[in-house]
């Protein structure tokens, strides 16, 4: 019983986050009970122990998404151009929304004797329009923030924080993830040298290309 | 069951060249001064330190200046500086009052007055002021109208023009260590994919300048890509050399023959250059530093960098 208040629970959620959202979403029925979750999605044991009123969680089944997994593991070969390596963990908590947590560390050569290095961090959350999290089409929105340094002759430092939002595809195939996504940020940040400093802000395109694993 | 089969993952980043050790192209090195031993800088008079392999040859173009002084032909070739020199530009003299920094992204208009040839920027010590860091001397920064003047005052001239932001011995330990800034700079600007503009602040910075001089650089960059960014952005335009190929003669050469054939250099002097060198103060031909392109002597200041400590 306690698995099925829980389920019901989670139904309304998505639901009512469907109903939010738009997109194909809102077409869907929103279920509104469901005895039992349906343990898996694949071919091989077709709706098994799925109700009728429990359509909503079981369309992946016949879907174009029609993933098990949960969760990602992704690099951004796009950052990886500048130096930048960055690894992130995707977790979906619903059919239509997952959250998101990045790390990453900046090592490129600054054409001098210095090295620029740094390290950054951001999380936050996808909501899918088409499809089921974490693959599908979807808009993502992120806040995090940064530090970079200079090492060599002198002390020079960028501390700064970033927030933006962007729209994206995400596929996978057998295990491999793959994910495109194309936005915006903004970033606000204080450059230090010696003892002076001074404030900047900028929008910038915010580009994804991300290569990893589903499990 | 989902997520239930996670298995072992092994990621494997191969970032070719972003962790290179290359040595830096435009590294300062005494030896690029030893190819032009034993030649007549009489005959020539373009002012550069041409790359090896370049359009200009070693016989038309050198770090060396011919000019006539009462009556006389004589010649100044650029003094060669050592490591050491460099360590004490940076460790020996502090500013006494930093240079402000530029509050927005663009250069104030320069004064009505223009870019006078006959000021020049000196440092003038300040033992009355307490020791800096290591026990630097404090030193202020100040523009005189004239060569005398500045020598009247006791001031120790740095370069041709007004006082700016890259005036200080800082910057110029930076300008002598690196005869080629362009390219470092140019490359500074592919840095930073989310946070572009403070990226390139930083990597500019991190070159060794004071947070002002890096950003009259910044600002100049940004300045460029506005204006230049159709033929700056042609691979080709990019890496075409600064001057065309150039014979010299023994009858000298003609004014026109060291048009930048470069139109992104070409589009760069024209949008920001005036501009930059008034925000900027040094320049390398004001500060008797040869660069890669090859200029005439006639804006060359001949200045020998050392700056003797009072009291020491």
């Amino acid at each position: 019983m306690i698995q099925n208040r829980d389920h019901r629970r989670a139904c309304i959620v998505v639901g009512i986050l469907a109903i939010g959202f738009g997109g194909s979403a809102a077409a869907e029925p929103t279920p509104t009970t469901c005895e039992e979750e349906p343990a898996t999605c694949d071919e091989q044991t077709p709706q098994p122990k799925c109700k009728e009123e429990c359509t909503y969680r079981c369309t992946c089944k016949r879907g174009i998404y029609a993933t098990d997994y949960k969760n990602l593991i992704l690099i951004n070969a796009g950052s990886t151009f500048a130096g930048r390596v960055e690894l992130e963990y995707e977790r979906a908590l619903h059919d239509r929304v997952s959250v998101f947590g990045a790390f990453y560390a900046v090592a490129f050569d600054s054409l001098g004797n210095d090295k620029l290095v740094g390290f950054g961090g951001l999380g936050g959350a996808r909501v899918n329009l088409v499809g089921r999290a974490p693959e599908g089409i979807w808009f993502a929105w992120q806040i995090g923030g940064f530090r970079r340094n200079a090492r060599g002759s002198q002390d020079v430092q960028l501390r700064g924080m970033q927030t933006g939002g962007m729209f994206g595809w995400t596929g996978v195939w057998k295990r491999f993830a793959f994910t495109l996504g194309a936005g915006g940020t903004y970033t606000c940040g204080r450059v230090r040298v010696l003892q002076q400093s001074v404030k900047d802000q900028e929008w910038n395109p915010w580009l994804k290309l991300g290569l990893g694993v589903a499990f | 069951m989902r997520g239930s089969s996670v298995t072992s993952l092994v990621l494997v980043l191969t970032l070719a060249g972003a962790c290179g050790n290359t040595p830096r192209s435009d590294e300062y090195s005494p030896q690029d001064y030893e190819r032009f031993e034993g030649l007549d800088a009489r005959r020539y008079t373009l002012f550069g330190l041409p790359p090896g392999n370049g359009p200009i040859s070693e016989e038309c173009c050198m770090p060396t200046c011919a000019y006539v002084e009462d009556g006389q032909t004589k010649t100044w070739t650029a003094p060669r500086y050592t490591n050491e020199d460099l360590q004490a530009l940076r460790d020996d003299w502090e500013l006494a009052e930093p240079w402000p920094v530029f509050e927005g992204n663009e250069f104030e208009p320069p004064p009505p007055e223009g870019l006078a040839d006959t000021w020049v920027c000196g440092v003038l010590a300040r033992p009355d002021l307490q020791n800096g860091v290591g026990g630097a001397m404090p030193y202020d920064l100040v523009s005189y109208p004239t060569h005398a003047e500045a020598e009247e005052a006791g001031a120790m001239i740095t370069h041709g023009g007004k006082c700016g932001a890259c005036s200080s011995l800082r910057n110029l330990a930076v300008y002598i260590a690196n005869p080629n800034l362009t390219e470092p700079i140019r490359r500074c600007g592919f840095t930073g994919l989310i946070d572009r503009d403070l990226s390139r602040l930083v990597c500019i910075a991190s070159l060794g300048f004071d947070l002002p001089c890096a950003q009259a650089w910044d600002i100049n960059t940004r300045n460029t890509q506005k204006e230049c960014l159709k033929v700056c952005g042609d691979p080709g335009e990019r890496k075409a050399p600064g001057n065309k190929p150039y014979e010299c003669s023994p009858e000298g050469f003609l004014p026109n023959d060291i048009n930048l054939v470069n139109k992104c250099l070409a589009c760069d002097e024209e949008y920001s250059l005036a501009l930059f060198r008034a925000a900027a103060g040094r320049s390398r031909r004001g500060s008797g530093l040869p660069s890669p392109i090859c200029r005439t002597c006639e804006n060359v200041h001949r200045i020998e960098h050392r700056y003797p400590v009072p009291g020491r």
